[in-house]
């Protein structure tokens, strides 16, 4: 290793139960609290106790947009950690463990299970043994982190910290880390599904609604934590297909809601969907996608529901799809998601996937503040004849709802003239049809003033590696180290033609990065006129490392 | 008298001697009776599944959301956590919520969700042109079904019983006054209300003979759910028996809506939450 070094990376590994994702998140912090940018994934399969479970932090001065394959520490609480990662360790890594469990393997070891019971502690507290010996292994002084564990530790802090501090002393300083940005205001660590919560609230809305599926589970679970504070209502019901139509229920009486779900459930969303966008009922799903259809891989990532999404529902309607990358974007989307919902009265989906749900990011929020929410619903006057599907140049009619301000409000999922009554009309058929057309292209028409895509790397370069979603910020680091130009849409449907076409130009050659086995980007992006020279297509259930991802851009460059 | 008409200009489409009529006009008074005591029409908001039934939201000329076959529950569970002062009146059909939306009839009683449920049960599927639903007796044949029969029809009342409806009762199109009272008592009630509607399909399933020569009017202690089961069980749907009409089974219960009241509508309050969780 070098003298100091301007990035870490460290996994921390041992069976479900035993508290590594808690594990990993103290790390992340303590690292974030320290000047570094992270990136956190959590790997883990659908089980509760037992299994393997690991975190990887990728701690930077610089970018980090994904994980790499070595690791310069590793804390193993069982000796499995260590069998099954061995092969990304190298003669410099640090393998700090449990030595009371994990017998046979050089390193640090710890005898962490003798510390916590010899302080009268409990088991979980294993983890904030290893988690000061780490401290000490990663060159911090016990004076510096002492603070930051304290309040990582809310539950029975003094006898952690005492348990930490053993760890600390038990171990020794091995890499010297690049001391911090003096000054600089503090990132809020959060996961994707976090900041999906936070950017709704922000967004407005008053209802999330969501039956629980991974990897969308963790919207629910946190704004239900969260429900007082930020005053949504936090309901689950009997399904995925009630939980839409509740949402719907509530935005019929004005008031803002979203749902949350995985491709299983979104399937059930399908008839809630085409009602939206018949009857225009604003409403913003979330599809946390998971890798293989039906029940698939719950708890492992994909991106393969992109034409799903766009395609979804029966009958032809507008929508609007957007995929966020990382913790900052998903803010972001989520609060317009809600805003341009209610302006254009239809379903817009926000697209994430395991990678972006579970994992834990840098998040600054005045990245994220400086973004434009000021989206206007269009409301009807509260008095005169309320004509709910009144007929308007962008087909988009007054909102109005059922809170007695409006006169009889009609809301239809059946073909319908301008006040709500069902009919079968040729002539309102198509004026209706119509309608959907020219909100359609209002849609487009607006999204012209939205930044669709996220341009980086080397601007010059005529090699584009396009990507989506969490492959974002992976791609773009990448593309910043080998001097690409990397193109991540997170506006999908409507396709952003013109800015596309803006951050393509002067291409020789288009690369498309995906996390699915079609390339379903790669797909629209030809269909738009453009040729695709090579497509990069994983579908391991996991998102790939830094240095997967550049070996097979040699390959196709 | 109701200061404005209740009834659209829409076209109505239902068969000459349709049972539908009569719910419609119960309903309607009841809308004008309600005004009279200072409930405002506005204040009411109807919701239908699809099926013959539904069209009733477009005769009526109040607030009104139609829409998804067995799907009325959700979405007027959805009004009463948004705004649990409206009062919500769900008509469905018997095709409809017992059968697509059955889930959703069990869990809103399971929640005392405090709506009205009318049932308009003809016991067949009308505008579908007559195929068997959940509550058409064993023998029946329609398109759909051999000339074998069909399935054991369920027992409503029972299983609104066993979900936890806090008031069930039993109406027949056939008596108009008694049903407008019944439904009246039942949007009137603070919880979950559900109403069973015998009604006759003139086209497809006519049993006014068979229902007038059976119902009578219930009278037992509504009070007492052992009570309830036995006048629930007097008819099985499936053979002759009498059939006990009126309320069957009443009580209070805290109601699903309350735990939703306490939250303020108020964005700027939510994006200031916001900002404190990112300490800003």
């Amino acid at each position: 290793m070098k003298e100091t070094e301007d990035e870490i990376e460290i996994l921390i590994g041992g069976k479900a139960g035993e508290g590594i994702n808690r594990a990993g998140q103290v790390i992340a912090e303590i690292m974030s609290e320290s000047g570094y940018n992270v990136f956190m994934i959590f790997d883990h399969p659908s089980l509760i106790k037992g299994g393997h479970n690991f975190t990887v932090i990728r701690a930077s001065k610089g970018h980090a947009g994904g994980i790499k394959k070595r690791y310069d520490i590793a804390i193993a609480l069982d000796k499995n950690t260590i069998n099954l990662h061995k092969d990304n360790f190298s003669r410099d890594t640090v393998v700090i463990f449990n030595s009371d469990r994990v017998k046979k393997v050089e390193g640090t070891g710890i005898p962490a299970s003798s510390i916590v019971e010899d302080a009268g502690g409990i088991p979980i507290m294993i983890n904030s043994c290893l988690i000061g010996a780490f401290c000490r292994s990663a060159g911090f002084e016990w004076s510096d982190v002492e603070p930051i564990l304290r309040s990582k530790f809310p539950i029975k802090s003094d006898l952690n910290l005492k348990v930490a501090k053993s760890g600390f002393e038990h171990s020794e300083k091995k890499v010297t880390l690049d001391p911090a940005d003096a000054g600089k205001e503090k990132d809020k660590v959060i996961s994707g599904s976090e900041a999906v919560g936070l950017g709704l609230a922000y967004g407005g809305i008053e209802g999330y609604i969501a039956y629980p599926m991974s990897p969308a589970s963790g919207i629910l679970h946190f704004l239900s934590s969260k429900k007082d504070e930020f005053n949504i209502k936090v309901f689950q019901p009997e399904g995925e297909i009630a939980a839409i139509l509740m949402a719907e229920g509530m935005a019929c009486c004005g008031s803002k809601a979203a749902v949350g779900t995985s491709g299983g459930g979104f399937c059930l969303m399908n008839e809630g969907l085409s009602f939206s966008g018949i009857a225009e009922v604003p409403i913003v799903i979330v599809n946390a996608q998971r890798q293989s259809p039906s029940t698939g891989a719950p708890t492992y990532t994909a991106q393969s529901d992109l034409p799903y999404v766009i395609s979804a529902g029966h009958g032809e309607f507008p929508r609007i799809v957007v995929s966020p990358g990382n913790a900052e974007q998903a803010f972001v989307w989520s609060a317009k998601a809600v805003g341009l919902a209610w302006q254009f009265q239809v379903p817009v989906i926000v697209l994430t996937d395991v990678t972006l749900g579970d994992s834990l990011y840098s998040f600054d929020p005045a990245n994220v503040l400086k973004e434009r929410y000021d989206y206007t619903a269009s409301v009807a006057a509260e008095e005169g004849d309320y004509l709910r599907y009144r007929y308007t140049e962008d087909g988009v009619s007054p909102l109005g709802f059922f809170n007695g301000d409006f006169g009889t409000v009609k809301i239809n999922g059946k073909t319908h003239d301008e006040l709500g009554i069902s009919t079968d009309n040729p002539l309102v058929l198509e004026k209706l049809a119509e309608k959907r057309k020219l909100k359609d292209h209002a849609i487009r028409e607006a999204m012209e003033n939205e930044d669709c895509i996220v341009k980086s790397g080397n601007e010059g370069s005529k090699t584009i590696v396009v990507s989506w979603g969490s492959n974002g910020p992976l791609c773009s680091e990448v593309c910043g180290k080998t001097g690409l130009r990397s193109v991540q849409p997170i506006v999908l449907h409507p396709f952003p033609e013109k800015q596309f076409e803006d951050s393509v130009s002067g291409y020789e050659r288009m690369i498309v990065v995906e996390d699915n086995s079609t390339g379903q980007l790669a797909d629209i992006i030809r269909k738009q006129g453009y040729s695709v020279d090579a497509t990069i297509l994983n579908y391991t259930g996991r998102q790939m490392t830094i240095e997967t991802l550049e070996e097979r851009l040699k390959e196709v460059l | 008298m109701s200061a404005r008409n209740l009834i659209t200009d829409a076209p109505n489409t239902w068969c000459e001697g349709c049972g539908n009529f009569a719910i419609l006009h119960s309903i309607k008074n009841i809308v004008g009776e309600f005004e009279e005591e200072g409930i405002k029409p506005e204040q009411i908001v109807l919701v239908t599944g699809i099926g013959c039934h539904a069209k009733i939201a477009d005769y009526l000329n109040i607030n009104t959301l139609y829409s998804l076959h067995g799907r009325a529950i959700p979405y007027a569970t959805g009004i009463k956590i948004a705004n649990p002062d409206l009062k919500v009146i769900c008509c469905v059909g018997d095709g409809d919520s017992y059968a697509e939306g059955i889930e959703h009839l069990l869990f809103a009683a399971k929640r005392n969700l405090d709506i009205t449920v009318v049932v308009h049960d003809n016991r067949v599927y009308g505008l579908t042109t007559g195929q068997y639903t959940p509550t058409s007796p064993g023998t029946y044949h329609g398109k759909s079904n051999p000339p074998d029969g069909s399935d054991f029809p369920f027992n409503p009342l029972k299983l609104m019983l066993c979900s936890g409806a806090t008031f069930i009762g039993r109406g027949y199109t056939g008596r108009m006054d008694h049903l407008q009272d019944l439904i009246k008592k039942g949007i009137s009630h603070r919880g979950f209300s559900f109403i069973e509607v015998l009604q006759i399909c003139a086209s497809f399933y006519n049993k006014s003979q068979c229902y007038d020569e059976h119902v009578y009017d219930y009278e037992g202690d509504t009070g007492d759910i052992g009570r309830a089961f036995s006048a629930a069980s007097e008819w099985d749907y499936n053979s002759d028996s009498q059939i006990p009409l009126g309320l069957i089974y009443r009580a209070e219960r805290e109601i699903f809506e309350e735990r939703f009241s306490n939250t303020t509508s108020d964005p700027e309050a939510r994006r200031k939450a916001v900002l404190e969780f990112l300490g800003r």
